[in-house]
């Protein structure tokens, strides 16, 4: 703050007259003496004699002087040898009263107090960029310690007090031991304030849990969670392998020179290859299809310096570091059209370098990883401090002081549809007055979406009149799928979250946005079709496209042909002369240089000719027939005049050798010098003249008529109906800036595309399935919150995916359980369990439950949570008691829930298939209960599971011989599109078929699940199950029906000691079945 | 033709496109100029000096001369000059000065960076078997080219590329109708036509064809010899050009043999295959004077083109590449390593073949560094397509197999095969190739060392 800004009681101004020359500089603080003789001015040992000013004023500047209460600015000084009378100017500042403070006084910010800076701001910005922007309100910019404080805001060294600075007041308090900036506020404007001066030093400190983080305590950090951290460097490892792998395949792919490229419309990359035999390998394998390639200086995988800068994630943005990544496709020139992944201008990418297999997506993704881990580390942000400190082991902060938002509205209420549990309800409220990190469980059945939802909705109402990027949230998950179901999930009625980044080939990933786009197209156009300036416009950029086109890429004479009866049909209503010439010259270049048309038909002419007998002796031979031959072809009639057609078909039936031959030479060379243009022309495009020239004519009479009839309102709406029906970048681009959510997938969290979207940190990061995420992936999108961040997702379900092929290679560096454990643990697990004992400890809670469970039968759901919750202290309710209200109606099963229908080993033993096993036996009484059941009811939706993909595969086999299923184009079975039973009134299908990992997040009315295992006693083995028998994939194969769970297997296996021992939740599934709501058979 | 017409100047053809003249290619013969067209990189425009000559330019373009490298005419240009329009691609050049030293001047003698900065043995073989291969054909058609000269074969700008095209057909002519008013280039003539005893034929392109090649390879003419040096300039060129002289690498006669310790004496030993020089020794010393005894331009194809798949590139990347049999990089001396060689046989099964093998149609080496590709000519001597039919592309310990569409590629149990292992020397492996309308070919994959 400059000095002019300060607050003061009053003020004054004067001009006194110097007595003698000085060394005082302009603009500093000055003391006064003030006697009858005179004004001194000090400054250190430094003093100014002056006259006195006038009455009024010296006894004005004689009272403040003598009080101290004053601040006095030299504002210009004169010498006096200058002039006759030099003269120095004072401005004075008075104040009711002053105050010395003996040694500075600290006061902290802390994280209150920046959320309120943020909120008055309405910024987003870290501790650090607040703690500036205080200092410079409140602090004076000068060697001279002063501040200003409101006097009638109580006792300076009581509990609290104001300072005034230039535009804003902040209101100190003690808290504890400690002062704090407890409140900022506009500066009031009423003059009747009071002010006291402090002559004191007050340093601002930041107390925010980050701010108290040292340099030591971060390289500790640092180390602790990375280096020597058990977990993160097992998973490093496995990343690390996961880059060779990909190295390998990159190289094996091929490459290609480029010497230029272009960007073509549609902000795809058109690429002229060198030739080489390379360049010709590389087309060969696009092929007809679409291949991911990259292009850069060269190769990524040759040279590691030249990777993207891992500590930002970035890349240099110069040309020559610039690389792109796209879906490459080959053109009929030769040259390579790559969509790239983002948007590239020129100069983005190197003038001549190299096209090679993506390689370079898998060292950012690895750098992305990379990246994150050390913004986690370097705890900027009080989640990724806290994140941080759980990594390391140790404890988190506290949370300090908190602002309590109370977690239900009006708007929240409906969103949750029905009576919110407690659980609900805690979760939303840990989740909105989260400072760090929260983790919220949710079971099957659970309502988790909702509640996501209804975060997203109450976040929107808390940040509401902030700009949408500072309040922004991000929604992450594993895969494209899952984060398109969270955008779904998480509509809260306003704009719709807009995905950043999309999947290979997906054209279905924005199909969100895409619906919202075509509504208001459609509203648009109901309101605007069919007016008379709307449609001439639309005309006119039409013409003036094509136009645009023609002169920069002209057509061949197919397209040129087009173009002109297009131009015909067009003009015909504004200009008649131009749509009738333009359809004469269509005519002339056809016949001229159509030539018959294709390429064959070319050849052809020119075999018939060449044929033509055209010396009398020859001609005598089989001239005659050869002449037929020739004017029995439709396009070398077409080719000939009138006279040149009778010449040929007399040639026919000519008996004159001699004219005969030689008209046929002439037909011959005519016929070779018409095939010779067709062929010239169709082999060369350029601007023919005459059509250049008549589609300006026609934009000439078109814009005339504009003129004449559009107004500028007219304009304005035909530019925003063109956006909406030919702009959707436009269009996904003004969303992407307004809406107050962005969605991608882990990694493309910090994609550039989500940098283009979204500068910086977000307020808020949701992740949902959170437990299916690979740890280091996770942390990507963590390392991007500023203010909280929301895991969502349930342990007890299904872990990460995991590249099997590269266990066996880490086993063999370290100990093969301690890689089993860390690689099939999920870091919400490690968090959940870590942040639950802490909890106990210090009673901050951070993890919830959702412990009430809607969809299954209350009978099923006592199981699930019995079998797979209550053995580590969670506990799984039912939400609806009611068993009336899960009856199925198939009479067959009674008025069961649960059910077994043994398949005894004697009826057929597994067998193995490939990696896998299956077991025809079951697999055959699965589809005769199924066939039942579907003809017996319309709507009951039914889901078919298994752990083994071979017991997949064989019940779609016996689907196929019940003619209830096909394979499709790509050779994957669906159900039969012809059997209309097994589709709903909506049309979806009625039933699935697949193993657990398909059917996370799903629910059925009707599940049966196929045990599969099976064979003769005695040929057990001791675990007959395997590892694809976890709990975690038993609870999520139990745990997707509504109604009624049916086992299909050998009861006998799962009940002996052996299959207790393995897989104990069926073993009590058998049991249940035995019970009332059971039957067995 | 009309003096103001230039670079810039605005032309029309017969089918209604305006083109503008951009720089000038180069000057062929005496009948015109060619210019490029400005935004049109694939084509250029001859314009001719005597309007007259349009007509033969009509006739030629009757001529079937699909599928040649042969900038054959496209269009006729009447309006605003004389010519016609030609595909050629933009970056290509005549194979003048770069490539081939100055006639009978002073010779060039950066040597050895130059031979190889210009694209070296292999590039060298690969110009002149395409030159060799457009002729052949254009005989195959009853057709002689009769202008043979560097000026009118155009070659890639780009060294690391071989493309080569003819250009100027004005001349083309028929057995059946010869024109007698060529009657060669300095330097690239044949006796019997400097001597004017015999119009144009497909021997007397032979003749200048081998000529062009022996430049290429050696940098001299092949009658410029001890001999020849001792004449006077002129005539010294006029003995060359009437064949007067003998062959430098005569078997009997030695009378004008290379300069001991010239390049050309070194690159006479180095650039030469066996076969090769068999063809010069028939063309130069037998058939010099005697037309009939020379080999055609399909033999000198064949030879140029086995030459050229059994070069390899120097171990040590000094740029230099030769022959696969010698010991060491003639250039910088590092040893030649092991060469994975691709050998094809006739049919499937023996497995007595010697090393080197008599009934073998053809042998080439597979890069490590770049694919190498088996066209229609490997596998049968044809030409009828340049398209590749089976590809070797080289991967981590091996090499991918990509077939051409209706070939199999299969092992000896009828296996298709995708991929083969680097073969360990003393190791070899054989995959059978199908095809339904030709004959079954086996190719063994060896690795061999030079000897």
């Amino acid at each position: 703050m400059k000095l002019a800004q300060l607050a003061y009681s009053d003020e004054r101004a004067f001009t006194l007259v110097p007595l003698a020359t000085t060394t005082l500089t302009v603009g500093s603080l000055v003391s006064l003496d003030v006697t009858a003789a005179g004004v001194a001015i000090r400054r250190d040992a430094e003093v100014l004699l002056c006259e006195p000013p006038g009455f009024q004023d010296a006894d004005w500047l004689a009272d403040v002087t003598a009080r101290g209460a004053y601040l006095a600015e030299l504002l210009a000084v004169d010498d006096p040898t200058n002039r006759n009378r030099g003269e120095v100017k004072l401005r004075v500042l008075r104040y009711d009263g002053v105050e010395r403070w003996a040694e500075s006084r600290g006061v902290g910010v802390d994280d209150g107090t920046v959320a309120d800076v943020n909120r008055y701001r309405r910024r987003n910005d870290p501790s650090d960029a607040v703690l500036a922007w205080l200092r410079s309100q409140l602090l004076l910019d000068s060697p001279d310690p002063v501040i200003v404080v409101a006097a009638s805001s109580g006792q300076l060294n009581g509990a609290g007090f104001r300072v005034v600075g230039s535009g804003v007041v902040a209101d100190i308090a003690l808290d504890g031991d400690k002062l704090l900036i407890r409140r900022v506020t506009q500066k009031p404007r009423n003059r009747e304030q009071k002010f006291v001066l402090v002559r004191g030093d007050l340093e601002i400190r930041d107390h925010t849990r980050v701010g108290l983080v040292t340099e030591e305590d971060r390289e500790e950090l640092r180390r602790l969670s990375s280096a020597e951290n058990a977990f993160l460097a097992i998973w490093n490892e496995y990343s690390q392998l996961e880059e060779k792998a990909a190295r390998e395949a990159a190289q094996d792919i091929g490459w290609a020179a480029y010497d230029r490229y272009r960007i073509l419309g549609d902000g795809s990359i058109e690429f002229d290859l060198v030739r080489s035999t390379q360049a010709e390998t590389l087309l060969d394998r696009v092929g007809g299809g679409t291949f991911g390639l990259e292009a850069s200086l060269s190769r990524s995988f040759l040279d590691d310096r030249r990777k993207p800068d891992r500590r930002f994630g970035e890349r240099a943005r110069s040309a020559d570091s610039g690389f792109v990544i796209g879906e490459a496709r080959a053109t009929e020139r030769g040259t390579l059209v790559l969509m790239p992944d983002r948007e590239v201008k020129g100069g983005d990418i190197p003038d001549k370098g190299e096209l090679y297999g993506v390689y370079t997506t898998d060292s950012i993704r690895i750098g992305r990883r990379d990246a994150a881990q050390q913004r986690v580390s370097l705890a900027r942000t009080a989640p990724t401090r806290q994140l941080s400190l759980i990594l390391a082991g140790r404890r988190p902060d506290p949370a300090g002081r908190l602002q309590h938002h109370a977690p239900l509205s009006a708007r929240v209420r409906h969103l949750l549809g029905g009576e919110p549990t407690p659980a609900q309800v805690e979760a939303i409220d840990l989740a909105i007055n989260s400072q760090d990190l929260v983790l919220i469980q949710g079971p099957p059945g659970t309502g988790k979406t909702r509640v996501i939802a209804a975060i997203q909705a109450r976040l929107a109402e808390l940040g509401n009149g902030q700009l949408a990027s500072n309040k922004r949230v991000l929604f992450a998950s594993y895969q494209h799928d899952a984060v398109e179901n969270l955008i779904q999930a998480a509509d809260d009625g306003a704009l719709p979250a807009v995905k950043i980044g999309s999947r290979h080939r997906g054209a279905e990933d924005d199909a969100y946005l895409q619906a919202w786009v075509s509504d208001l197209q459609q509203r648009l156009e109901a309101r605007y079709e069919g007016e008379k300036p709307s449609e001439l416009l639309h005309q006119l950029r039409k013409l003036r496209e094509r136009a645009t086109a023609y002169k920069a890429q002209p057509f061949d004479v197919p397209g040129t042909v087009d173009l002109l009866m297009w131009l015909s049909a067009t003009a015909k209503l504004i200009d008649g002369a131009v749509a009738g010439k333009a359809r004469r010259l269509a005519k002339r270049i056809e016949q001229e240089l159509g030539g018959g048309g294709s390429t064959r038909a070319h050849k052809q002419v020119e075999t018939l000719a060449r044929r033509l007998r055209s010396t009398p002796d020859s001609f005598a031979d089989d001239g005659r027939e050869r002449a037929r031959d020739a004017a029995l072809y439709t396009p070398i009639r077409e080719l000939l005049d009138d006279r040149q057609r009778t010449m040929l078909d007399d040639a026919a039936t000519a008996t004159d050798v001699h004219a005969a031959s030689t008209n046929m030479e002439i037909i011959r060379r005519i016929l070779l010098d018409k095939v010779r243009n067709a062929r010239a022309a169709s082999s060369i495009i350029a601007v023919r003249p005459e059509v250049h020239d008549l589609l300006q004519r026609a934009i000439d009479a078109v814009e005339a008529e504009v003129r004449a009839s559009t107004s500028d309102i007219d304009l304005a709406v035909e530019d925003y109906r063109d956006a909406v029906a030919h702009q959707p970048g436009a269009i996904r681009k003004s969303l992407q800036s307004h809406s107050r959510a962005l969605a991608a997938t882990c990694q493309q969290s910090a994609s550039g595309a989500m940098r283009d979207a979204h500068l910086g940190l977000f307020d808020t990061v949701i992740l949902d399935e959170a437990a299916r995420a690979n740890p280091l992936d996770l942390m990507i999108p963590m390392s991007l919150a500023q203010s909280r961040i929301i895991l969502v997702g349930d342990h007890r379900q299904l872990p990460q995916l995991l590249d099997d092929e590269l266990l066996p290679l880490l086993s063999q560096r370290h100990d093969s359980d301690v890689v089993e454990l860390t690689l099939r643990q999920s870091m919400f697990e490690r968090l959940f369990t870590t942040l639950q004992e802490l909890a106990r400890a210090d009673g901050h809670k951070r993890v919830i439950t959702l412990d009430r469970q809607f969809r299954m039968h209350p009978t099923l759901g006592r199981f699930i949570s019995e079998q797979f919750y209550s053995p580590f202290g969670e506990h799984l309710e039912n939400g609806i008691n009611d068993p009336g209200r899960f009856r199925h109606g198939l009479a067959q099963y009674g008025s069961s829930a649960c059910g077994w229908i043994d398949v005894p080993a004697s009826a057929g033993a597994e067998q193995r298939v490939g990696t896998s096993i299956a077991r025809p036996a079951e697999a055959r009484v699965i589809v005769t209960e199924l066939v039942a059941a579907l003809r017996q009811s319309d709507e009951l939706t039914f889901g078919v599971i298994t752990f083994y993909s071979g017991q997949v595969d064989e019940i779609w086999q016996r689907m196929h011989e019940a003619g209830l299923a096909v394979r499709n184009r790509q050779g994957l079975w669906v159900t039969n599109p012809a059997a209309p039973f097994l589709y709903t009134a909506r049309g979806f299908p009625r039933v699935r078929i697949g193993t657990v990992d398909a059917f996370q997040g799903r629910e059925f009315d009707i599940v049966y699940l196929s045990t599969t295992r099976s064979s003769p006693a005695g040929a057990r083995r001791s675990d007959p199950f395997g590892f694809l028998v976890l709990p975690n994939r038993v609870n999520v194969a139990m745990s997707r029906q509504r109604k009624l769970l049916i086992a299909v297997g050998d009861a006998a296996l799962v009940t002996s000691s052996v299959g207790r021992a393995a897989v104990p939740p069926l073993a009590a599934f058998h049991e249940l079945t035995g019970g009332s709501d059971g039957f067995r058979r | 033709m009309p003096s103001d017409i230039r670079t810039g100047s605005l032309v029309r053809d017969d089918t209604g496109i305006e083109y503008v003249l951009g720089d000038v290619i180069g000057k062929p013969g005496a009948q015109g100029i060619v210019y490029r067209v400005e935004g049109q990189p694939g084509f250029a425009i001859k314009l001719l000096k005597r309007e007259s000559d349009l007509a033969r330019i009509e006739a030629v373009r009757r001529l079937p001369l699909d599928g040649l490298r042969l900038s054959q005419p496209l269009s006729l240009i009447r309006d605003g000059g004389t010519g016609y329009l030609m595909p050629l691609a933009g970056d290509m050049k005549p194979l003048a000065d770069p490539y081939l030293p100055r006639e009978f001047g002073p010779r060039e003698t950066s040597g050895v960076d130059w031979y190889r900065d210009t694209g070296g043995l292999r590039r060298r073989l690969a110009i002149a078997a395409n030159v060799a291969q457009c002729l052949a054909s254009l005989h195959e058609r009853g057709l002689a080219y009769v202008d043979l000269n560097p000026n009118n074969v155009m070659v890639s700008d780009d060294v690391y590329r071989d493309d080569t095209w003819l250009i100027d057909t004005d001349n083309l002519t028929s057995r059946a109708n010869p024109k007698w008013d060529i009657v060669g280039f300095p330097g690239y003539a044949v006796p019997e036509r400097v001597t004017r005893k015999a119009p144009p034929s497909t021997l007397a392109d032979a003749y200048t064809l081998a000529i062009v090649a022996f430049r290429m390879l050696v940098l001299r003419h092949p009658l410029e010899g001890a001999a020849a040096d001792a004449l006077d300039g002129d005539e010294a060129a006029d003995a060359i050009n009437t064949g007067l002289l003998a062959y430098v690498g005569d078997l009997v006669d030695d009378s004008n043999r290379l300069p001991a310790r010239s390049m050309s004496s070194k690159l006479f030993e180095l650039a030469l295959s066996r076969r090769i020089h068999g063809l010069l020794r028939e063309t130069f010393a037998d058939g010099r004077l005697d037309p009939l005894k020379r080999p055609g331009a399909g033999r000198w194809r064949d030879a140029l083109w086995l030459a050229h798949d059994n070069v390899v590139d120097c171990a040590a990347r000094c740029g230099w590449s030769y022959f696969r049999l010698v010991r060491s990089c003639p250039a910088c001396g590092a040893a030649t390593q092991p060469v994975v060689l691709a050998t094809v046989f006739p049919a499937w099964g023996e497995t007595e073949w010697a090393d080197v093998d008599p009934q073998a149609r053809d042998s080439l080496t597979l890069s490590s560094d770049r694919p190498t590709e088996l066209g229609e000519r490997h596998l049968w001597g044809a030409y009828r397509s340049t398209d590749p039919q089976v590809t070797f592309r080289p991967v981590s310990k091996g090499f991918e197999l990509s077939a051409s569409e209706g070939l199999h590629v299969t092992d000896g149990a009828g296996k298709k095969v995708a991929r083969i292992p680097y073969p360990e020397t003393r190791k070899e492996y054989r995959v059978r190739i199908e095809a339904s309308g030709r004959p079954t070919r086996t190719i063994r994959i060896t690795a061999v060392e030079s000897r």
